[in-house]
């Protein structure tokens, strides 16, 4: 058995269609209209305890809808959840014990409170020992550089600190699986590597089981070994980044700048290949695109370096948002 | 289940914090406090002048008045002390997703909202509704048993679950009726006026009402009876317990029921 399980999960809001102007508002009274919207439409997915899983889409596809689900916070319209054993939104107060939540867009402490105050109340609430929480507080303190910030009331911090005191906060009690929605929202470089190095060597040396949503793909590449795209409530893509990288990209560019002069017709003759395509970008410089699979970059290279007098060569790999792109185009 | 120990514990280190955040505003503690005591004193010295040129109403004599009134308010106070925080649930709570993070932690959900923040006013009320009960109490001559005190604690702590369940079954509503004025509680503000007086200067369908559809007689006047020795609503007093544990029993039914329908926010 996995240690999460979702099976042909459903979540469906019923909105109620306002209309516009104060007439609008008026009739709104007396007749209602409603709207469903699928939020999470029929989506199956297993999680092995000890993986990171990254969980992308574009807005409003579902991602947090999917997480509140899973932390017990909203209950499913269909379709089956357990974690652990354990069903979030019955059993959810067994649940939360053994979860760690981030939400970067709200945050999950008191508001009024001085942050080193919340911490010591959250000790309480599940119990965490004197010790194992000093410990915790040197730890969060060197990567999350919490340490100036512990004596502020947490609604005058900035958003970035906001967000690493959530994420210490919710880390406090070393629990075994942990929901991250958009942890480096708002995070500067510098914090944000940390962060990744921290949820890295967390998920190493604890086994923590991790599910991460962001629109940071560079956290995804560095963190997941497993990814999730969902769009408009559907899952469209369950596997690995990297691979996909590889097989679906399967354009590549390689830009070529020359000493003489560049003639289009001329190279498009000597490189006879009817796939290829040129791009001039000035006029000692182009783009060759063509796809991996058909004709090799070799090729292309040496049948250049036979004709002409290349100043340089480079050869761009597809990005990760590329692939994305990909997917989100192929799923239309 | 976790021990009572626990979670006295929790209580008071809730409570602490929030009296230290509050604190941090100092002027405007005061003026809650101030504000609070002056609207007291108003209506206190509204029912002093008023009853005292009225020897009588309804057969209820001037002290026996006061006395009710001081137990409505003694109820009312302890009412807000401990739930004033309930009346927020719809908006803050349940309309604006606050309770994500309540519903997050390890703790019962109703307690967390109960005890993150209380009105720190009612101590005012508190204070001089004990007092307007306590001098009524002398002026009557009644006569205090360990007995009659014994159900003194009982029937204030039920009148004060009643006002509590009650609250708690109309903001509990929000989670149907999106309600974002918190217009659901509302009645219960203004009705609540109501239960300051002896319910029998009311016509009968609104005594039907006060007693029967929004218990809220049960918060004072019935209780307030006993301790006047007046014989006649015996069975009310009896009922009182059992309305608070029925308000609470069908308060926490909605509730539990409407967490489930709870559609956080957008966001
Ligand atoms: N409480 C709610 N009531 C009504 N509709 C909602 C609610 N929460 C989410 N939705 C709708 O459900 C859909 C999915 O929202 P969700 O918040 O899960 O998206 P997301 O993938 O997290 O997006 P983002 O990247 O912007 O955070 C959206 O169309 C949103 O409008
Ligand atoms: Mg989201």
């Amino acid at each position: 058995m996995a240690l999460i399980e979702v099976e042909t999960l459903t979540k469906t809001f019923k909105i109620s269609k306002r209309r516009e102007g104060l007439s609008g508002a008026l009739m709104n009274l007396v007749k209602r209209e409603y709207q469903f919207v699928q939020a999470v439409d029929n989506i199956s997915f297993h999680v092995e305890q000890g993986e990171t899983l990254g969980y992308i889409g574009p807005n409003g596809a579902g991602k947090s809808t999917t997480i509140k689900i899973l932390t017990g916070i909203l209950t499913p319209t269909e379709g089956r959840v357990e974690v652990n054993g354990l069903v979030p939104h019955k059993q959810r107060r067994q649940h939360v014990k053994n979860i760690g939540v981030v939400f970067g867009q709200r945050s999950q402490l008191w508001w009024d409170i001085a942050v080193i105050e919340a911490f010591t109340l959250l000790r309480d609430i599940y119990e965490v020992s004197k010790n194992d929480f000093q410990k915790q507080l040197k730890k969060f303190d060197e990567v999350l550089e919490i340490g100036p910030l512990l004596h502020i009331p947490v609604r005058k911090l900035s958003l970035g600190q906001r967000v690493r005191c959530d994420i210490a906060a919710s880390l406090l009690h070393n629990p075994p699986v942990v929901f991250l929605d958009e942890p480096t929202i708002g995070l500067d470089v510098a914090v944000k590597s940390n962060i990744r190095e921290f949820i890295k060597e967390m998920n190493a040396s604890l086994g923590t089981t991790i599910i991460l949503t962001t629109h940071d793909l560079s956290d995804i590449e560095y963190l997941c070994q497993r990814t999730l795209i969902i769009d408009q409530g559907k899952i469209i893509f369950d596997g690995d980044l990297e691979k996909a990288k590889n097989e679906l990209a399967r354009k590549r560019k390689i830009q070529i700048d020359l000493y003489e002069h560049i003639d289009i017709d001329v190279i498009r003759e000597k490189l006879n290949i009817a796939q290829l395509e040129f791009t001039k970008r000035n006029d000692y410089s182009l783009t060759i695109s063509f796809d991996k699979n058909e004709i090799s970059a070799i090729n292309i290279i040496q049948t250049i370096l036979d004709h002409f007098h290349p100043r340089d060569m480079k050869i761009e790999e597809p990005t990760i948002e590329a692939v994305v792109k990909e997917i989100y185009s192929e799923d239309i | 289940m976790r021990s009572l120990f626990f979670y006295s514990k929790i209580y008071f280190r809730y409570l602490s914090q929030y009296l230290k955040s509050r604190l941090e505003y100092r002027a405007d503690v005061l003026i809650q406090i101030v504000s609070a005591l002056s609207a007291q004193i108003g209506t206190l010295i509204f029912v002093l002048t008023i009853f005292n040129h009225i020897p009588d109403i309804n057969g209820w004599s001037y002290g026996e008045i006061l006395f009710i009134y001081g137990f409505s308010q003694t109820s009312m106070a302890l009412f807000s002390m401990f739930f004033s925080n309930l009346i927020n649930l719809g908006r803050l709570y349940i309309l604006d997703g606050n309770l994500d993070r309540v519903l997050l932690r390890p703790l019962p959900p109703l307690l967390q909202i109960i005890i993150e923040r209380l009105d720190i006013g009612s101590f005012s009320t508190l204070a001089l509704g004990f007092g307007a009960l306590s001098y009524a109490a002398v002026k009557l001559n009644l006569s205090f048993s360990y007995h009659l005190l014994f159900f003194f604690v009982v029937l204030i702590f039920s009148a004060v679950l009643i006002l509590g369940g009650v609250v708690l079954i109309l903001v509990s509503l929000t989670f149907w009726v999106k309600d974002p004025t918190g217009a659901i509680a509302w009645p219960l503000m203004t009705i609540r006026d109501f239960a300051k007086y002896p319910i029998t200067i009311y016509s009968a369908p609104l005594q039907v009402f006060l007693s029967w559809i929004l218990p809220l007689a049960f918060t004072s006047f019935y209780p307030a009876t006993l301790f006047l020795e007046r014989t006649d609503y015996i069975f009310h007093v009896r009922m009182t317990p059992l309305i608070a544990l029925l308000t609470w029993g069908i308060g926490l039914f909605i509730w539990k029921r409407g967490l489930q329908r709870y559609e956080s926010a957008g966001s």
